[in-house]
């Protein structure tokens, strides 16, 4: 085994470790762990046994495994922000709503 | 006519007193918004009228966000013509005449109030003006020889056809552009400014920004 896959292995017991902290903390609900349980167990398998999905590679002629998470990672990256950049954008807009309505009603009392 | 001043203000209690009590003479009221101040400003606005309503934001929106806080207050309290004016007292009340006379007379729907070009004037906010009136002009057919001046002031009923969705310093923008894509009838007239502080207002990122989203207005 080398380096890259031990650093990866720490990786992913460490964010199993940070999952079921949040969902000890009622943070995450038990299909949020689930989830999260999945995605980082199934990245131990992939770090420990990267032939297991050769017929991905061979699906979509990418050549080597690591090219394979470079691209997957990109894309998540890429949809996390998307995401992260709608809920910020309805945050905003809620925010704005409530103190707005707070402060008209100020002209409500007056009157 | 109803003429309502819009005023908002975020920290800035060292002037506000001395702008509401020459404003008040020249309107029927003030609408201050005091956009999350971490100073004294609405206890000081407060004091001065009783003609002036004073709202506060508990957080700070931006200037955007608060300008339409004020617009609808105006709406409520059934103003027919609404001017906004910046806090920092660099417009003239004296002026305010002049907009509701051209509302009145030449019945426009909106004016904007455009600084003398040139005349203390930073260097980079004269060439940071000129470089969005030539884009507005080129993208919307509007041209403002001023786009950045918060001093305007337009009928009270179309206020929905110029409503803009900016916080900060791209309202002034927004607002041309959407007078601009509802065909309103406009004009412009020179006013006088005195720059008491260079720091605040409009920095070149605010400009880069509105840059970008005059494009982005463009194409939606």
């Amino acid at each position: 085994m080398i380096g890259i896959q031990i650093l990866a292995i720490i990786f992913a017991l460490w964010m199993i470790y940070f999952s079921f902290l949040h969902f000890r903390r009622k943070e995450f609900s038990l299909k949020e762990l689930v989830l999260w349980m999945i995605l980082w167990i199934g990245l131990i398998v992939v770090v420990i046994f990267p032939k297991s999905i050769d017929f991905i590679l061979k699906t979509f002629s990418i050549t080597r495994t690591f090219d394979l998470v470079v691209i997957v990672a990109i894309v998540v990256a890429i949809g996390v922000t998307f995401r992260n950049y709608v809920i910020i954008r309805r945050l905003e807009k809620r925010i704005e709503d409530f103190v707005r309505k707070e402060s008209l009603k100020e002209i409500n009392e007056d009157n | 006519m109803k003429t309502i001043v819009i005023i908002p203000a975020f920290n800035e209690s060292k002037y506000i007193s001395s702008i509401l009590c020459s404003v008040i003479n020249f309107v029927d009221n003030i609408v201050l918004i005091d956009d999350g101040s971490t100073d004294k400003t609405a206890e000081i606005a407060k004091q001065v009228s009783d003609k002036i309503c004073v709202l506060r934001h508990r957080i700070n929106l931006g200037k955007g966000a608060a300008l339409k806080t004020g617009c609808l207050a105006a709406l409520k309290l059934e103003a027919d013509i609404i001017i906004t004016m910046d806090a920092d007292g660099q417009h003239k009340p004296e002026d305010i005449p002049r907009f509701t006379k051209e509302i009145q007379e030449n019945d426009v729907d909106i004016v904007f109030g455009s600084r003398k070009i040139g005349e203390g004037m930073p260097y980079m906010m004269r060439v940071g003006n000129k470089f969005l009136s030539v884009i507005v002009n080129l993208l919307f057919r509007v041209y403002i020889s001023d786009t950045q001046s918060g001093f305007r002031a337009f009928k009270a009923n179309v206020f929905d056809k110029i409503k803009w969705n900016s916080h900060n310093y791209s309202v002034e923008t927004e607002m041309i552009v959407n007078a601009g894509k509802n065909k309103l009838k406009y004009s412009e007239i020179i006013i006088d400014t005195i720059y008491h502080d260079k720091y605040k207002g409009t920095t070149i990122f605010d400009g880069l920004r509105i840059f970008f989203n005059l494009l982005i207005w463009k194409l939606i």
